[in-house]
């Protein structure tokens, strides 16, 4: 059936066809690709994550002396 | 689009126009969607990963050379780096439903010529599901998306000659598969 490699190739041309995706689905992605602003991502503010460090340290010294007395 | 319109749009896209981008979307997005949908073998993969990426695509266009690398190349780069990283991910073994491999037979072909036409193709879908990936990458975008042995190389990152081997192997393995399962 398949003596020749021009015989699968034949065959391989003739059986994968084209799909076609949802006209729906394509229009609304393209309008979500113009539209949405995208995920942003927030940066923390630098000032917060250097107080909440400096508030555990305190407050993992402070158990430790507490602990020790 | 004439390739003198596509690098103008391009160009404009690049810019950050948004007609512009949403014009290349409208020119590739079936191109991708289907080179997707042979790769992933289901409609609901296909069109998750065509919107990842043309939304990777209108986030890194800036960065887009225009040397030497066709714009359909990089989105089809895009496309192939998001389905490996599916697979990788998922663990997912292809699952390709046949009868959407399979095209309609005719309306007036007998029944007898359509079962025996349907079996062969079942034949051959089941040696091509025992090729290697890159193999499986090959076919897809020379029988689906009907593309150049040139096309295919900057795609895959080859040079031309070794794509044409790499053709001509994918092409014995199959026969070689075709006549274990006769």
């Amino acid at each position: 059936m398949f003596e020749t490699l021009s015989d699968i190739e034949q065959q391989l041309y003739s059986t994968f066809r084209q799909v076609r995706p949802d006209p729906d689905y394509v229009y609304r992605l393209r309008n979500r690709l113009l539209t949405d602003p995208g995920v942003m991502l927030e940066e923390r503010p630098k000032m917060a994550a250097f107080a909440i460090v400096s508030l555990s340290l305190f407050f993992g010294v402070l158990l430790i002396w507490l602990f020790r007395r | 689009m004439t390739t003198h319109e596509t690098d103008d749009t391009l160009e404009r896209a690049i810019q950050g126009d948004p007609d512009a981008f949403s014009d290349l979307y409208e020119c590739y997005v079936d191109r991708i969607y289907n080179y997707i949908y042979y790769r992933t073998g289901n409609h609901f993969d296909a069109e998750d990963l065509t919107a990842r990426v043309f939304h990777r695509a209108l986030g890194h266009i800036q960065s887009y050379n225009n040397r030497g690398v066709p714009f359909s190349a990089w989105l089809y780069r895009i496309a192939h780096n998001l389905v490996a990283n599916w697979y990788r991910d998922r663990g997912r073994r292809r699952e390709i439903p046949l009868e959407d491999y399979i095209s309609p037979p005719e309306g007036s072909e007998h029944l007898e010529t359509v079962l025996v036409k349907n079996q062969e193709n079942e034949r051959l879908f089941s040696a091509i599901r025992k090729l290697p990936m890159d193999r499986q990458h090959l076919l897809v975008l020379k029988f689906v998306e009907r593309l150049s042995n040139a096309e295919v190389a900057v795609i895959m990152r080859r040079s031309e000659g070794a794509i044409k081997s790499l053709y001509h192997r994918t092409l014995l393995s199959l026969r070689s598969e075709l006549k274990k399962m006769e």
